[in-house]
This record gives C-alpha cells, sequence and structure tokens, in this order.
C-alpha cells in the first residue's frame, strides 16, 4: 500500500532533514534550500502491514515560491512543520493548513515543531499550540538534529491514514 | 526532386535529434492515450541512469519509475484532451540515480500534429543559478531575521536595565533629599550633574543649574573658588572643610567638603554645611568679650551696648562679615 504525504512548511524550517533523518538517519547542519520537489520512499510496518510512505518533500512556501496546489493532489495526509526558533514559521504552516484543507477537504495531518534542541532561542507561543491542540490537532516537539521526535511523528500519521482507509 | 526533398527531411529529423540530445531532453510519444511512451530519436546521456536502458523506438514506462511523473502524467492528460497547442510543464523535480547523484529534471506536455508529446529535461546552468540566487535570498532572510531578533532582545534587556537603574538613581536622590544634605555632583571638567534642593536653597539658585560649571553657580570671592578648584583636583588629600563666604542677596557662611565619586574617578561630590548661625554666635561672644574688656559693665555703657545689640539685629543682614573696626 502506498500512501502520499506532503512536506510542508515554510522555507528553512527543516523539512527536508525531517526526511532525511527518517530515511537514511541522517542530519547536516548545512541549507540547501530545495527548489521543486523531492520524493522519498519509506516502508513502515502498520499494524502487521507493510506500508509505502511516498514522501513528497516540498519547496519551502514564501514569497519567492508559491506551494503549486498540482503537488499536493492524491496526498493522504500531510505534516506541517514549523521552526521553533521562528514564530512567524506558525503563521506559515497555519495558512497552508487551510490551504490544504481547502483543496483536499479533511484528510489526516500532523504539525511539527522542529529544532527543539535549541530551545534557548525558542519563540514558539505556547498558548497558540494549545489552542489548536484543542481544536484536535496532534502536534509534536522534535528535533530533525536530535531524531526527537522524528520515528513518532511519521509513525503517528501511518497508522492514523492506515485507520482511516479501514 | 522527391529524394531531393526527401534527403532534406532527413537531415531536419538529424538536427532535430542532435538538438533534443544537446540541449538533454528526451522526447516520448504516448501510445494509445495509455501510460506508455516510445522514445524518439536519441535519449540524451541522463536518461538510462534513472530510467534504464532504452533503445528508440522502444516503449517506457516512466510514471513507474518517478512518482513525481506518475503524477504530472496525470495533470498532463486534461492537456492532452484537449488537444490544444500550450504546454503544461511539471515545474521542477528531484530524482536521484542509483549512484545517489541528484538529477534536476523537469516535464513538458504537448501536442504537435495530434501526436501527444512528453519533453523530459535536465535542468542545467540556468536553473542552478536560479537556485544560487534563490539561496542566498533566504540565507540572507534567515541572517537579517536573526540580526533582528538579537536587537530586539538586546533593546529589551537594556530598556529593562535602564529602567532598574532608574528606580534605584529615583531611590537614592529620595534618600538623599530624605536626609537633608546639600550636595553637589561634578564632572570631570566641573560641570554640575546633580544639584540636591537643600543645596539649591542654600546657594539660593531658584532655576535648575545642571549642566552649568559649579564656579558659575557659587557667588564667592577668587580666593574661595581657588580654594574649591585646588580641592577638586586632590579631593583625598585633605579632609578639614573649606570654609567659605556666600556673597548672594541672603549672605551665608559655609563649610564644604570635596570627596571623589566612589565609583567615578573623574567626578567629585561637594557637601555644603550652612555655618553662619556659627559664626554669628561666634562673632557675639567675640564683641561681647571685647566691649566688656574695654568699658566694662556700668549700668550706663551695658544700656549703650544693649542699643548696639538691638540696631545690629535690626540689620542683620547687613552684618554679613564680621566688620570688627566698626
Ligand atoms: N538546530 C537544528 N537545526 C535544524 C533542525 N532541522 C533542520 N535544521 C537546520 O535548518 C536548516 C534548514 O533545514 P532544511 O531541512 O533544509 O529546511 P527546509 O524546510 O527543507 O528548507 P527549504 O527547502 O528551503 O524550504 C539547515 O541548516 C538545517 O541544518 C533541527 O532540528 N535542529
Ligand atoms: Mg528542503
Amino acid at each position: 500500500m502506498h500512501k502520499k504525504i506532503c512536506m510542508l512548511g515554510g522555507f528553512a524550517v527543516g523539512k527536508t532533514s525531517l526526511v532525511r533523518r527518517f530515511v537514511t538517519n541522517l542530519f547536516s547542519e548545512e541549507y540547501h534550500t530545495s527548489i521543486g520537489v523531492t520524493v522519498e520512499k519509506k516502508i513502515l510496518s502498520v499494524a502487521g502491514e507493510n506500508v509505502t510512505l511516498m514522501l513528497w518533500d516540498l519547496y519551502g512556501d514564501d514569497e519567492f515560491q508559491r506551494i503549486r496546489e498540482s503537488y499536493l493532489r492524491g496526498s493522504s495526509g500531510y505534516i506541517l512543520v514549523v521552526d521553533g526558533t521562528r514564530k512567524e514559521t506558525l503563521a506559515t504552516a497555519l495558512g497552508l493548513q487551510r490551504t490544504v484543507e481547502g483543496l483536499l477537504g479533511s484528510i489526516p495531518f500532523a504539525l511539527i515543531v522542529n529544532k527543539s534542541d535549541v530551545r534557548d532561542v525558542w519563540e514558539i507561543d505556547d498558548a497558540a499550540l494549545s489552542a489548536l491542540r484543542q481544536q484536535g490537532w496532534t502536534i509534536f516537539f522534535g528535533s530533525a538534529k536530535t531524531g526527537e521526535a522524528v520515528e513518532s511523528l511519521f509513525s503517528t500519521l501511518a497508522h492514523r491514514l492506515l485507520n482511516q482507509a479501514m | 526532386m522527391r529524394s531531393h526533398h526527401t534527403r532534406q527531411a532527413t537531415q531536419g529529423e538529424i538536427l532535430c535529434t542532435q538538438l533534443f540530445v544537446a540541449l538533454e531532453t528526451a522526447v516520448l510519444e504516448r501510445v494509445d492515450q495509455t501510460d506508455t511512451f516510445s522514445l524518439q530519436g536519441t535519449a540524451p546521456a541522463w536518461w538510462s541512469s534513472i530510467f534504464g536502458t532504452t533503445t528508440p523506438p522502444s516503449t517506457v514506462r516512466p510514471g513507474e519509475r518517478s512518482p513525481f511523473l506518475k503524477q504530472f502524467l496525470g495533470e498532463a492528460e486534461q492537456g492532452w484532451a484537449r488537444h490544444a497547442a500550450g504546454l503544461v510543464r511539471s515545474g521542477p523535480w528531484t530524482e536521484r540515480d542509483s549512484h545517489g547523484t541528484t538529477l534536476h529534471l523537469e516535464a513538458t506536455a504537448l501536442v504537435v500534429d495530434s501526436r501527444q508529446l512528453l519533453l523530459v529535461a535536465r535542468l542545467g546552468a540556468d536553473f542552478e543559478q536560479a537556485r544560487a540566487t534563490l539561496q542566498r535570498a533566504r540565507e540572507q532572510a534567515l541572517r537579517h531575521a536573526q540580526a533582528t531578533k538579537l536587537q530586539t532582545r538586546t533593546e529589551s534587556r537594556l530598556t529593562t536595565q535602564l529602567s532598574q537603574s532608574e528606580e534605584l538613581r529615583d531611590d537614592l536622590l529620595g534618600v538623599l533629599q530624605g536626609l537633608g544634605l546639600a550636595t553637589i555632583l561634578t564632572d570631570s571638567q566641573g560641570r554640575i550633574t546633580f544639584i540636591s534642593d537643600e543645596a539649591a536653597g542654600l546657594l539660593n539658585l531658584s532655576t535648575d543649574r545642571t549642566g552649568q560649571r559649579w564656579d558659575q553657580v557659587l557667588s564667592c570671592s577668587k580666593t574661595d573658588r581657588d580654594a574649591i578648584w585646588t580641592r577638586l583636583r586632590n579631593p583625598a588629600e585633605q579632609h578639614d572643610p573649606l570654609t567659605l563666604h556666600l556673597e548672594t542677596d541672603n549672605p551665608r557662611w559655609l563649610d564644604v567638603t570635596v570627596s571623589p565619586h566612589p565609583r567615578h574617578n573623574e567626578k567629585r561630590i561637594l557637601l555644603f554645611h550652612d555655618t553662619t548661625e556659627i559664626h554669628d554666635l561666634r562673632r557675639l561672644l567675640d564683641e561681647k568679650a571685647r566691649f566688656h574688656d574695654l568699658v566694662g559693665s556700668s549700668p550706663s555703657m551695658m544700656q549703650v551696648y544693649q542699643l548696639c545689640e538691638s540696631c545690629k539685629k535690626k540689620r542683620s543682614h547687613d552684618w554679613a562679615r564680621p566688620n570688627q573696626g566698626k
């Protein structure tokens, strides 16, 4: 079974790094901005069934590049990535969530506040996140650098995709 | 004639093939409205590393190898179905070959002569240049955001520190005023940086004189001024207060001590004590003693003496200096 998952968020929030950590267990401090799309695969065993996650690592959404709606089509779920050290990236993620919901309806997604390894320069407002949790959002705090919450982020979403398919 | 045309057509075909190879572009024609395509002309050098060896005109299903292309074929379908002139572009995407080398590709769907075509091009120098520009723009945006954040944080720290030290200063001023000490604080140039209410009253100053030099504010003789300047230059050397006479509408005798500021070496603290009353009393005692010595204490002389005293009280403000000769 193949499931398409889009990685969405502002630029430099760590979309590529999270996918790389999950697929190859590697991390690089260097920043190479993504242009266009890279599709990575990883097979997960969910409730005794093998699921191939097709992870669409999209470029960061900003004034230079807007997300093409055609890239989102066919997604089973998506991951919103926020950079914990830049509070404006939460607003970008919220905007993208509205776009996806408008286009694909309500499909499973999760939000990760990335870069939890540098909490001393943390900027994200806890109140805003609690409000989202109350709306039923699944929110993780994690780090592509240390690997914190990376596995659980993808496997939680995979479980939800499978539960929905059943 | 016909063979001439045929030769020309063949040469044109060869040129086209070479052109597409030079542009690193694969030309595929859709077979029977399916996901199968036949490779036209010659495959560019990069093709086999991603899509496997394909010898034209053999067929290939590129969507099987590339999930991105598979999705794009769905989008391209609409363009092909319209049979309209015009291009459907995929936008750039990245594939990795078996050696881990990444290739940036872009696909274009179009219809030519009712033939449904798919071009897959490897993006070259232009793409790399655009990428480098975007990379710089984003790095700059990140640096700018970080610098702004740092500035805001420093600013707010300094504002807090400033308000704390302002509060502390106000407290200390309150204490100083409360103690009723007549103090003046001067900087290295002798300019007044602080003057207590008590000092302002004592020196007969009705307006705020901070910023002015102390010697413009203190009306006294040159000798007194010079003595204070000496103390200001060497504040620690003498500890006895200086006595100076204030020559204002309300003349006074003042004792002045000059001390160095405990934290700022170049600053000075001048502390004034009003000793006018002591001076007056001392003078009275002196005079009394002198009257007694000179004329004794016969009742008539005592009367003269008391008359003198009452006159002196009436004109006390004129008696600022002990004028012993009169
Ligand atoms: N400290 C820290 N740095 C991280 C983390 N994740 C990513 N980074 C760094 O953040 C920068 C951006 O990471 P990317 O993964 O390229 O971000 P992206 O969201 O794919 O960026 P775009 O492709 O430009 O949209 C890189 O320098 C990474 O090393 C993390 O968890 N902790
Ligand atoms: Mg990226």
